[in-house]
């Protein structure tokens, strides 16, 4: 094994207790009342926000709730089990698992890469909107498609900045080596 | 069995898990011509999938990178 790298017991347990997290937590967070309420009003903010944006451009819908109705008949509800937040708390977990990088170094990259994968979020869930205003029988099919480009966009994420920190390490290390 | 013949398994598996993957409802939306149903007791399974797979994919990399003699 390489130093600093996780073990493959540590791996194997990371995995099984994210599964079981992403499992039990959720759920028993959302029957805590207020957790289930923040996280509704969310996606009644979310709601509120695409309705105003699709009338800009000039497309009818009504949000009530977290749910918004689009002229074309298509229904879309925004979850309280927040996708984008689910997929940054597993960027988060390989983060924390990243060897070799300073506490600050980590905060910084969850705080941009999140940023990053909440516009995607949006710019994915605008381009579902905008296709089932137009067609929606179309809308689940389009989401089937649509919705791993979350995860892709959270692991090429996490490889690129493993990559480049690797990379800065081993300059670092021939540097080291020299003086 | 062969380093190459194993990657080649995991490929596989790794595409095989993600064409279900891609078959598996997700929550974010739903066409319904009635009332919404309210909110499932479990984690739907396409997003608990889904989440899985990211730290399923990063463990596997960090394990085949810590791997390499170095």
């Amino acid at each position: 094994m390489k130093e600093d790298y996780p073990s493959a017991q540590t791996l194997i347990a990371v995995f099984a207790a994210s599964f079981l997290t992403f499992y039990y937590v959720p759920p028993m967070l959302l029957s805590i009342r207020i957790v289930s309420k923040t996280l509704t009003l969310l996606g009644t903010v979310n709601a509120a926000i695409h309705e105003q944006l699709l009338a800009a451009i000039g497309i009818e819908a009504w949000s009530q709730s977290n749910l918004l109705r689009l002229s074309s008949g298509a229904i879309v509800e925004y979850s309280p089990y927040c996708f984008g937040l689910l997929t940054i708390g597993a960027f988060v977990i390989l983060v924390s698992f990243t060897p070799r990088l300073p506490i600050g170094d980590r905060l910084k990259w969850v705080f941009w890469s999140s940023l990053l994968l909440l516009a995607v979020n949006q710019v994915r869930i605008i381009i579902e909107l905008l296709i089932a205003s137009a067609e929606p029988s179309l809308l689940s099919t389009v989401d089937r498609i649509f919705y791993p480009i979350l995860p892709i966009a959270a692991l090429i994420l996490w490889r690129r900045g493993l990559k480049s920190r690797e990379h800065k390490f081993a300059i670092r290390e021939v540097i080291y080596a020299r003086g | 069995m062969n380093r190459t013949l194993r990657t080649v398994y995991l490929k596989s598996i790794f595409w095989a898990f993600f064409i279900v993957l891609l078959n598996t409802q997700a929550v974010f939306s739903q066409t319904t011509t009635t009332l919404p149903v309210p909110p499932a007791v479990a984690i739907p399974e396409g997003n608990l999938l889904t989440v899985t797979a990211i730290v399923g994919y990063g463990v596997y990399t960090l394990w085949k990178q810590g791997r390499r003699a170095g």
